[in-house]
């Protein structure tokens, strides 16, 4: 009896542990001079942990070092610089609905130094570059993010990436609003092959291709 | 201990009591359910589709309360009546059909169903007003009239919208006129959803392939809220939207123009407009 009491109790805290994983939050602060910068990276695959295939989001600390996750705190009623360093190549989009940029301050996207803004940002970059996108619903922000070309030389395949190795700078202001909890996800189907419409895996799980926004 | 003669000779009373109580009971309760209740029950009366619905709310209703009222007025009057209150515990006399009340029962229980499965049936499919409720591709019941052809795009996680009448641009929020009817495509781009305007007496599922055809006209301006009614992954529960709304026929001509601006340069990159979609890319890198 006491045995399975002992055994029902590691299952319950087990079960109950394994539902309450989540990846750490990193909050970005603002500098000096009040400006708020999120930086990130997407890597095409991680090459190391459970899933060492699966895509993913790096965000970076205070101190320059990446931290694989996807939950970011962020001031309210801030301006904030995104800065993206993008790793992984190009899947395209499903819906191109999604390849027109939504809630960026001047409708602007820097990417690799060059700003485009508008219906030209779609023309440029069309839906099939796109290796991700960060899309936030409450927020109103989706920004398709172009990919690095698939046969590019030099490709990174263990995270945290750095820039010596084939990327894609993309660079966009957005505004946060009052408080609240975003959840926020990519909309490309850029899981591996072996899952349902490219959306399961990765697609499925916070700290890979999901996340939140927290907006205090 | 057995029941006495006399208390044999009473015991019709007893019925007779329990169909008065019940009688005054479903008298009372049954119009002020009609009045008071009826005009808050779901979906509402936001489109004619929706009132259908709550027709067939309030009719079955009216007809649910006599029998509920039957039943909990018998449970309680036998709980209070039949209670044995003396202190020996002796067999229970033995318990019989009555003919009668099996044979009444079975008749107006056939009776309601035989009623209430060809009225619902007719009101749901809302004879020339078209249902609320999803038909398959090729619709029985459509509307007369002009129908403005809106598809509902269902994809992890969230509905997009084409307006075929307008060169087929997408957008991320759903507008439509005041009295004009609506025929909403509904399909998927990857597992199953369900399109379901709450508001709107509208519920479709969205399935990859296919084209799931609903209508609705809205009878007044406002809001409507728009949920996901079919589990379909992690976000599955964020899937609601807010801000959909129903506008006059002028505000939707400037709402549809400015969207037509906005698709200006996104238009060309859209898949000709079709009632389903391959989903395509299938996979990363495919």
């Amino acid at each position: 009896m006491v045995l399975l009491t002992v055994f029902v109790g590691a299952f319950v805290i087990y079960i109950a542990a394994f539902a309450r994983q989540r990846p750490p939050s990193v909050t970005v602060t603002q500098g000096p001079n009040g400006e708020v910068t999120l930086v990130l990276q997407t890597v095409g695959s991680l090459g190391h942990g459970g899933h060492p295939d699966w895509p993913s989001f790096l965000v970076q600390q205070k101190d320059g070092s990446w931290e694989q996750s996807t939950i970011f705190n962020l001031p309210a009623h801030s301006t904030v610089h995104v800065k993206v360093l993008e790793y992984d190549t190009q899947t395209g989009l499903r819906n191109n609905f999604f390849a027109q940029p939504q809630g960026l301050v001047d409708n602007a996207l820097t990417v690799d130094g060059e700003t485009v803004t508008g219906a030209d940002i779609i023309k440029t970059y069309e839906p099939s570059l796109a290796a991700h996108t960060w899309t936030v619903p409450g927020l109103g922000v989706s920004v398709p993010f172009v990919g690095v070309e698939n046969d590019a030389p030099n490709q990174c395949t263990l995270a945290p990436c750095n820039t010596t190795q084939a990327h894609r700078t993309i660079e966009f202001i957005i505004k946060t609003g009052k408080p609240g909890h975003f959840r926020w996800q990519c909309i490309v189907p850029c899981a591996p092959g072996g899952f349902l419409f490219g959306n399961g895996g990765p697609m499925q799980t916070v700290g890979f291709m999901d996340g939140y926004v927290n907006v205090a | 201990m057995s029941p006495s003669s006399d208390e044999l000779i009473q015991a019709p009373r007893h019925g007779r009591r329990i169909l008065i109580i019940w009688a005054v009971l479903a008298v009372i309760a049954t119009p002020l359910l009609v009045i008071f209740l009826a005009p808050h029950l779901p979906p509402g009366d936001a489109t004619v589709q929706a009132r259908n619905q709550q027709v067939i709310n309030t009719i079955f209703m009216a007809m649910v309360t006599p029998i509920v009222l039957a039943v909990v007025v018998y449970v309680f009057y036998s709980f209070i009546v039949f209670k044995d209150r003396s202190d020996d515990r002796p067999d229970s006399p033995v318990l019989r059909g009555d003919r009668r009340v099996t044979v009444l029962w079975i008749i107006g229980t056939c009776l309601i169903v035989a009623f209430v499965v060809p009225y619902g049936t007719w009101q749901w499919m809302g004879p020339g007003v078209g249902s609320g409720s999803a038909q398959g591709p090729k619709p029985i019941a459509v509307p007369d009239g002009k129908i403005l052809e809106v598809q509902v795009i269902g994809q992890q996680w969230q509905f997009t919208y084409r307006y075929p009448s307008f060169g087929g641009i997408e957008t991320q929020e759903l507008v439509i006129p005041e009295n004009q009817y609506v025929g909403f495509h509904v399909t998927s781009l990857d597992v199953n959803h369900s399109f379901w305007a709450v508001g709107l007496g509208v519920k479709a599922d969205a399935v990859n392939g296919a084209d799931n055809v609903v209508f609705a006209k809205a009878t007044r301006p406002g809001p409507f809220k728009i949920r996901c009614a079919e589990l379909c992954g992690l976000w599955h529960g964020q899937m609601y939207q807010q801000g959909a709304r129903v506008v006059s026929a002028t505000t939707f001509q400037t709402w549809i123009d400015k969207q037509i601006e906005l698709n200006e340069g996104l238009i060309q990159y859209l898949p000709p407009y079709a009632h389903t979609y391959f989903p395509q890319p299938f996979y990363r890198g495919d």
